[in-house]
Order: C-alpha cells, then sequence, then structure tokens
C-alpha cells in the first residue's frame, strides 16, 4: 500500500516531490521559519556588500556610541563602527568557517566512520586498526568541546584556518560514531553480500552500497552541526581565540560591546548577540525537519496525515 | 569425459566453536556438475546447503574455513587462486542467485545501474552499449516494458520482477555457472513455476551450468538433471532424475518424498520420527541421519556409511538403502 504510493509519486516526478514538501512546511511552521532564516542568512552573507549600508570597518571617530535610530539602523559603537552594516556582514566571515569546519569534520567522520564500520570484524589489522580510531575519538571527546577547541587554536596559531581546523576535530568523532552504527547495521544487507558474491572489491562495495545508504542521518547532522559551529566560532572570537577585531564577527562584536552595557550602551552587543541566537536556532529547525523527512517511516506517516487533511500526498 | 565446469573434491569446511571441536558444516563432499547440467541440492536448514554454495565461491563467512579437500572450476583449483583472479569469476564466470531478491537489490540505485554495474565492472563495457545490452538482458528475463523499467528503483517492482532483476544480474555476464540458493523461497508458487521455467530456459539459451539449490524436493522434479539430497554436510543420495524419483534408496530422501504424499500409511511409516527426533542433531559417529532413521539398526550408529554406487550413476550413503517394492 504504502510502497504503491511511493512508486506513484516516483512516477510523478519532482514537482511531486516540491508540491510535498511545500505541504509539510505550510503545515509545519517551525521548518517554514528554519529554511526562511537560513535562507535569509544566507543571502544576506552573499549580498552584504550591497545591502550594508557602511563599509564594515570604518570608523567614524565622531558618531561614537550612537543609539539606534537613523542613519544607524543599530546604533554604532564605541569606536563609530555601524552595527547594522557589521551585522549584515558578519555571516560571511561565521557562516563560511562553520560549513568549512563542518565539511570538513564530515568529510573525515564519515570516512573514518565507514572504513570502522566495515573492517571492525576483519580480524588482525582491521580490529587494531578499528579499536584504535574508536578510542582516539574517545579521547578527543573526552574533553569538553570548547575547552579543546581553544587547545587547538592556540596549538595551530590564531588564524581563520586554525579556526576551521579546531571545528573539524572537535566534531569529527560526532560523524565518526554516526557513521559506523550505519554502516554495521547496512553491511548485514543482502544488497552488500550480492555484491561482494558479485565479485565486487570492498571499495566499491563501500561506495557505491553502503556509503549512499548510510547519509540520511548525517545530512540531518550537517545542519544542526553548522549552527553549533557557528555558536563555537563566535564563542571563540567572544573570549579572544578565534576573528580579530575589526573584522566583523558576531562574537567579537559582542565582545566589543559588553563593557559598554553597564553604562546603559546596550546595542553594540544585543544585536550580533540576537543575530547569532537566531541563526543557530534557523539551523536546528533545518536539522530537525531533514532529520524527519529523512526517515522514510516518518515521512510516510506525515504524508498519510497530510493526504486525509487536505489531499496531498508525496 | 571432459572436465567437469565444477568439481568438487573431499571439502570440509569447519566453524571453530570455541573451546570445543570444531564444527563440520560440510563433511568430505564430493560433487562435480558438468557443461548445462542442472544439479539440483536439496536439503533442510542448517545441512550445509548455503556453505557448500560460498564454499564453492571461495567465501565461506568467517571464522568458518575450509579444511580439507579442493573445489575446481573448469579444472583449476581455485584454492591456488589470489583474490584478485576469484573476483574476476565471481559475478563473471559464476555467479549466485539469492533469496529474498528485493532485499538482495540496494534501494538507491535503478535497476539499469544494479545490472549495468556488474557488467561494467566485469566487461568495461560502458556507454550506450550497456545500457543496450542491460535493457537486452532485461527483456530476456521477460520484464514487461524493460526501457521503462531501466530507471526504475528496487521499490517499485513486485516480488517476482526484483527475482528476475536478480536473475538478470547473474546472466548479465555469461557465467558457465549459476548458483541458485533457495532462490524461489519468497515468491508465490505461481510466480514460483514462472521464474523457474524462464530460469531453465535462460540455462539452456547460455549454455551454464546449474548448481539448483533448495529445500522444497518437489521443484526438484520437473527442474533438474540429476538430484544430491544433503544431510548434515554429507551427500547422502545423488542419481539422475528419473532414476531418483523412480527409486530413491536413502530413507532420508524417502521420509522427504513420503512428507509431500498424500498416502496415510506411507507418510505414518515414514514420518513417525515424532517433533523431537526432528530436533535432533546429525550425528557425529556412525551415520548421521541415524537419530532421525525409522529403520535405525545398531551397525548404522557405529559405522559410518560410504557413498556407494548402487546402480549406474546412483549413489547412496546408507548401509540399508530402501528397496523398490514390487
Amino acid at each position: 500500500m504504502a510502497m504503491a504510493r511511493d512508486a506513484g509519486a516516483r512516477a510523478r516526478g519532482g514537482s511531486r516531490r516540491l508540491a510535498f514538501f511545500m505541504a509539510v512546511l505550510r503545515t509545519h511552521p517551525s521548518f517554514a521559519l528554519g529554511y526562511a532564516i537560513v535562507l535569509m542568512v544566507v543571502l544576506l552573507a552573499i549580498f552584504a556588500p550591497w545591502v550594508a549600508p557602511y563599509p564594515p570597518e570604518t570608523a567614524d571617530p565622531v558618531a561614537f556610541l550612537q543609539p539606534p535610530g537613523w542613519p544607524h539602523l543599530m546604533g554604532t559603537d564605541a569606536t563609530g563602527m555601524d552595527i547594522f552594516s557589521r551585522v549584515i556582514w558578519a555571516p560571511r566571515i561565521d557562516l563560511s568557517i562553520a560549513i568549512l569546519g563542518t565539511l570538513l569534520s564530515a568529510l573525515i567522520g564519515t570516512t573514518l566512520g565507514a572504513l570502522v564500520g566495515y573492517y571492525q570484524s576483519v580480524r588482525g589489522l582491521g580490529r587494531f586498526g578499528a579499536g584504535f580510531v574508536m578510542r582516539s575519538a574517545d579521547v578527543l571527546q573526552a574533553f569538553p568541546v570548547f575547552v579543546f577547541a581553544i587547545a587547538l587554536v592556540a596549538v595551530f596559531g590564531q588564524s581563520l584556518q586554525s579556526i576551521v581546523l579546531a571545528i573539524a576535530f572537535v566534531n569529527a568523532p560526532i560523524y565518526l560514531r554516526l557513521m559506523r552504527t550505519q554502516v554495521m547495521s547496512i553491511r548485514t544487507m543482502r544488497y552488500v553480500e550480492a555484491a561482494w558474491l558479485a565479485g565486487m572489491p570492498d571499495w566499491r562495495i563501500i561506495a557505491r552500497h553502503i556509503v549512499p545508504n548510510a547519509m540520511a542521518p548525517v545530512l540531518a547532522q550537517l545542519s544542526v552541526n553548522i549552527g553549533w559551529s557557528v555558536l563555537l566560532t563566535a564563542a571563540l572570537s567572544f573570549i579572544g581565540a578565534g576573528v580579530k577585531a575589526p573584522t566583523p564577527e558576531w562574537g567579537s562584536m559582542i565582545a566589543m560591546g559588553y563593557q559598554n552595557i553597564v553604562t546603559g550602551h546596550w546595542w553594540p552587543s544585543i544585536f550580533p548577540g540576537l543575530a547569532l541566537a537566531v541563526t543557530v536556532f534557523g539551523f536546528s529547525l533545518v536539522g530537525s525537519s531533514i532529520e524527519v523527512l529523512s526517515d522514510p517511516a516518518r515521512r510516510r506517516r506525515l504524508a498519510g496525515r497530510l493526504e486525509t487533511v487536505r489531499g496531498i500526498a508525496p | 569425459m571432459t572436465t567437469p565446469v565444477l568439481a568438487v573434491e573431499g571439502l570440509d569446511v569447519e566453524f571453530p566453536s570455541y573451546g570445543e571441536a570444531p564444527v563440520r558444516a560440510l563433511h568430505g563432499l564430493d560433487l562435480s556438475i558438468g557443461e548445462q547440467e542442472i544439479v539440483g541440492l536439496v536439503g533442510e536448514s542448517g545441512s550445509g546447503k548455503t556453505t557448500l554454495a560460498r564454499a564453492i565461491m571461495q567465501l565461506v563467512p568467517p571464522p568458518g574455513r575450509i579444511s580439507q579437500g579442493s573445489v575446481s572450476f573448469e579444472g583449476r583449483d581455485l584454492s591456488k587462486l589470489d583474490e584478485e583472479q576469484l573476483r574476476t569469476l565471481r559475478g563473471r564466470a559464476m555467479s549466485m542467485v539469492i533469496a529474498n531478491p528485493r532485499s538482495e537489490l540496494n534501494p538507491l540505485l535503478t535497476v539499469g545501474q544494479q545490472i549495468g554495474n556488474i557488467l561494467k565492472y566485469h566487461t568495461g563495457c560502458k556507454g550506450r552499449e550497456l545500457r543496450e545490452r542491460v535493457i537486452e538482458m532485461l527483456k530476456e528475463v521477460r520484464i514487461p516494458d524493460p526501457e521503462r523499467r531501466y530507471d526504475a528503483f528496487p521499490h517499485e517492482l513486485s516480488g517476482g520482477m526484483a527475482q528476475r532483476v536478480v536473475m538478470a544480474i547473474a546472466l548479465i555476464c555469461n557465467p558457465r555457472l549459476v548458483i541458485s540458493d533457495d532462490a524461489t523461497s519468497g515468491l508465490d508458487v505461481t510466480v514460483q513455476a514462472q521464474v523457474l521455467e524462464l530460469l531453465k530456459r535462460l540455462a539452456e539459451r547460455h549454455r551454464t551450468a546449474m548448481l539448483f539449490i533448495t529445500r522444497d524436493i518437489g521443484i526438484t522434479a520437473h527442474f533438474c538433471d540429476r538430484v544430491a539430497i544433503i544431510y548434515g554436510g554429507e551427500i547422502m543420495e545423488i542419481a539422475t532424475r528419473a532414476r531418483f524419483f523412480a527409486n530413491p534408496m536413502h530413507p532420508y530422501s524417502v521420509l522427504l518424498l513420503a512428507a509431500f504424499s498424500h498416502n496415510p500409511k506411507l507418510r505414518s511409516y515414514w514420518l513417525k520420527e515424532g517433533e523431537a527426533a526432528a530436533e535432533a542433531r546429525p550425528a557425529e559417529t556412525g551415520c548421521p541421519f541415524a537419530p532421525r532413521c525409522v529403520r535405525v539398526r545398531e551397525h548404522c550408529r557405529s559405522v559410518h556409511p560410504e557413498l556407494r554406487e548402487l546402480e549406474a550413476g546412483h549413489h547412496v550413503r546408507c548401509h540399508f538403502p530402501v528397496e523398490r517394492r514390487a
């Protein structure tokens, strides 16, 4: 029954799937909000030079600590830089670091996880190697994420690359474990056995049959993780271990502004803080929507509900 | 006589059983399959059917291992080949069809990709030619509308169609030997009959020899050239189909046949072993079937019977073979 419905969906093509997606967004406003936030942040990052009214790193020494209003929508900071422009420029740095770092960690984590999951039951080198990788991951995860990230930046030196590397290192064990458990269950599937019996070499079986079938939860994790990584980048910058002023970056902007809060000048910190919170929130909403949509059972239940409610099915 | 396609000689497969003596899944198994011959191998769960299939492919699931004997494929001893050479044989010269076809297909790849992958990997064929050959194969396994099915995903196929796709995968490289391991067990009886018919025709057309493993002795009756009965990892009886069904001599063979019989006398005599006996494990000493045999004698429990040729081409492993009733 459900099978027939899926088959029908495939035959009727992509527009039907798009309709299903739109229907899910309509019935789940939180998912729609998530996608809207992420889309907006990404667009702002791309079009910052055209949207921002002022250059982000140029101070106007006369107009310092101006309250929000006109012409400075979010006011100016203690050095006289326009906060609105800087908030808009910031995702260029924050998102780039977070996305790069997360992709890198996913690449390292999933590759190792796939290998460990596939080879860990092989005696000798396979089992030894798998044990080594997993225990190393235990060690990495034993440290509090933030402390570990600070330590890595301290070791690699303070630069954009080292923040990216720190994010990659801190997150890689998550993907490693996720992929490993996925691969462990998929490698017992009959189609993997069949490929093996058909004389396929291991790398081909991993690349063609195992990894594609294991990717769904990784994709959901990616989105959530980008959100966390933005937070981590900002946190590193806040304590001065990340991006340095005057480069526009939410964390360092909060750090630059927080001394002024006691004197009633709240805007240099609050606006970048809000932007940061909203962005992280958006990514985690997108992550949970991917989680729902990539689980066939939950998707089917959702489709069933939509069908009874408004006659829309995938 | 020409070299058989497959010759299994004195094959032992062992699984270590921690601390105890290893479990012997196969014991001194001999079997040969000639050109274009279809040999039916019948046995119940745990009799070593699948282990034999895996041993032939040199892929006994670890920690099991081949401890004795040899498998020769077209005169080549497979244990002397390295992994690389074996891989070029598997899927190309000898392929396997296993049960439960739907789970045997990768849910994320289309039918065309899955069949094509094997061909591409083994022959390097690609592009339009690849597509044409795959569609040709889909036609051969009687998949309706092959052009469209080429792009179908496994979940869009019925069980019978998925089984045909799996057969197409097994046959695409024109193998010399196809091992079918319980391939039709998950299908409806009517679909099963169609699939078997097709498999037989394809084997003839591609001049493929076949080892047809099944738990259903009825299937072998109209399908196989020879029938072999396996119990406890040993061949109990092997004969041409005609001789086997005309004159089954091993008590186990007769038991299997009696289980299908409508004759209540026959059934009650041969099947009186009861449920407890059905769970008995094959004996370690003497005849493996002795614990379940209705005609067991003292001799059977202590002396292991040899496979004897009692008629031309009819071998039986029993001290006291069943005699034909007049």
